[in-house]
């Protein structure tokens, strides 16, 4: 499960890449142009400084909104409701993977609460470990919010899709 | 390609800079002054907490620095426009729940709904029993299940086991579940543990938090707590195994 997981989620990130290399266009995935707010004159201190508090007051607030929106699908969707959707092997994984998603959990807990789903075969349970950390509600916010919507809106989906078939081989060869 | 942050609408710069003081004198007030953040974290989350706190209370105050001397405001001029993101307002938010709100720790709703832990296993069946304190082995719920998983004999002797009380869905004899929560990081990931308790003569409502002592029996398989004695506490500080 460890290989499994380590594997599934290298290939993600590596095969998410190489595709936005392609279709991302030109400046994909640049930030929002840094250098018209700090100039050159400040030390790099002021500099550093100046970038942390803009950054971080503007990643702080788009998290907020991730993190609520999180915390109201975790509060009014009952856990109960996943023991009766997993009939087959394609909707236990795609139960995965949409919980990975919507419940946002970081990856210091996720293997422990993955651990719990034992109505779940490994395959979905791997699915939810590699899903998670790529794309999550906070992050799609994230996204939206540094790169823009139109970024978001091609990124997310495709992140899922990779995570979840990279998930889906490594358990093929590993679990 | 739309760009967002450069045209993203600006608030003052010292603006912002309040708000990160501000979230940071909260973070202080959770961690440092109070034991309140263990309603959301661990507990051995504090140390992180409090250096979080002091890492935006400087960048909050260096911030306002620049924003109000010459020489801030001269470098700041140069460059096209000076603010911070209008996002940062979200920011203020959290720090409003938990100054209005101050939300409780988790406890019988988040316990019906959540599933249950599998237990971590740090435990063998060699792992030595604590001490008795006052005529009980004082255990953790999840401590109790998991040595009774193990396949360490806990039918002889006392046990005293703290939580708070769910109504037990398979009780045939008016038993409760004596439930605690389990968190890894924070309260998004809890699980639940839960022990049924026999024996209890009135029942206390839901919710309440109680100590128990009882000694252990196995009923259809499952471990229970056959109670000698049972005494109403106040919620512990830290309510999360």
């Amino acid at each position: 499960m460890v290989a499994g997981r380590f594997a599934a989620s290298l290939a993600t990130a590596i095969v998410t890449a190489l595709i936005w290399t392609r279709i991302g266009g030109q400046g994909g995935m640049r930030p929002p142009n840094q250098d018209d707010h700090h100039d050159c004159e400040g030390s790099r201190w002021e500099t550093f400084t100046g970038i942390a508090l803009h950054d971080l007051l503007h990643a702080g607030g788009f998290l907020v909104v991730g993190a609520s929106a999180a915390a109201l699908l975790q509060t009014v969707v009952p856990h109960s409701l996943l023991g009766d959707g997993c009939s087959g092997d394609e909707t236990a994984v795609a139960t995965m993977a949409v919980l990975a998603v919507t419940l946002a959990i970081c990856s210091q807990a996720d293997a422990f609460v993955a651990t719990g789903f034992t109505q779940f075969s490994l395959t979905a349970r791997l699915v939810f470990l590699v899903v998670g950390p790529a794309v999550d509600v906070k992050l799609i916010v994230l996204q939206s919010a540094t790169f823009g919507r139109a970024f978001a809106a091609r990124f997310a989906p495709l992140t899922l899709v990779i995570s979840v078939g990279c998930a889906l081989l490594a358990a093929r060869w590993l679990l | 390609m739309k760009r967002t942050g450069l045209r993203a609408p600006l608030i003052r710069e010292d603006a912002g800079a309040a708000i990160a003081i501000a979230l940071g004198a909260v973070l202080f007030r959770l961690a440092l002054v109070s034991d309140a953040y263990q309603r959301y974290v661990r507990r051995s989350s504090r140390d992180y907490l409090v250096a979080a706190g002091a890492v935006l209370v400087a960048l909050g105050v260096i911030g306002v620095i620049r924003a109000h001397t010459d020489r801030g405001r001269r470098n700041a001029g140069r460059s096209g426009d000076h603010g911070v993101p209008r996002a940062a307002l979200l920011l203020l938010a959290p720090m409003v729940a938990v100054f209005c709100v101050a939300p409780p720790a988790l406890g019988t709703y988040a316990a019906s709904r959540v599933q249950t832990a599998v237990l971590r296993s740090h435990l063998t069946a060699a792992t030595e029993l604590p001490p008795e304190t006052a005529g009980a082995v004082t255990l953790t719920v999840s401590d109790f299940i998991g040595r009774v998983d193990v396949g360490q004999n806990l039918t002889v002797g006392r046990y005293r086991l703290t939580g708070f009380v769910m109504p037990d869905p398979k009780a045939q004899n008016g038993e409760v579940n004596l439930t605690r929560l389990q968190i890894v990081c924070c309260a998004a990931d809890a699980q639940t543990t839960q022990v049924p308790v026999a024996g209890i003569r009135d029942t206390p409502k839901e919710g309440t938090w109680i100590t128990v002592i009882g000694s252990e029996t196995v009923v259809n398989g499952y471990p229970e707590l056959q109670a000698i004695s049972m005494q109403r506490t106040n919620s512990p500080t830290d309510p999360y195994e």
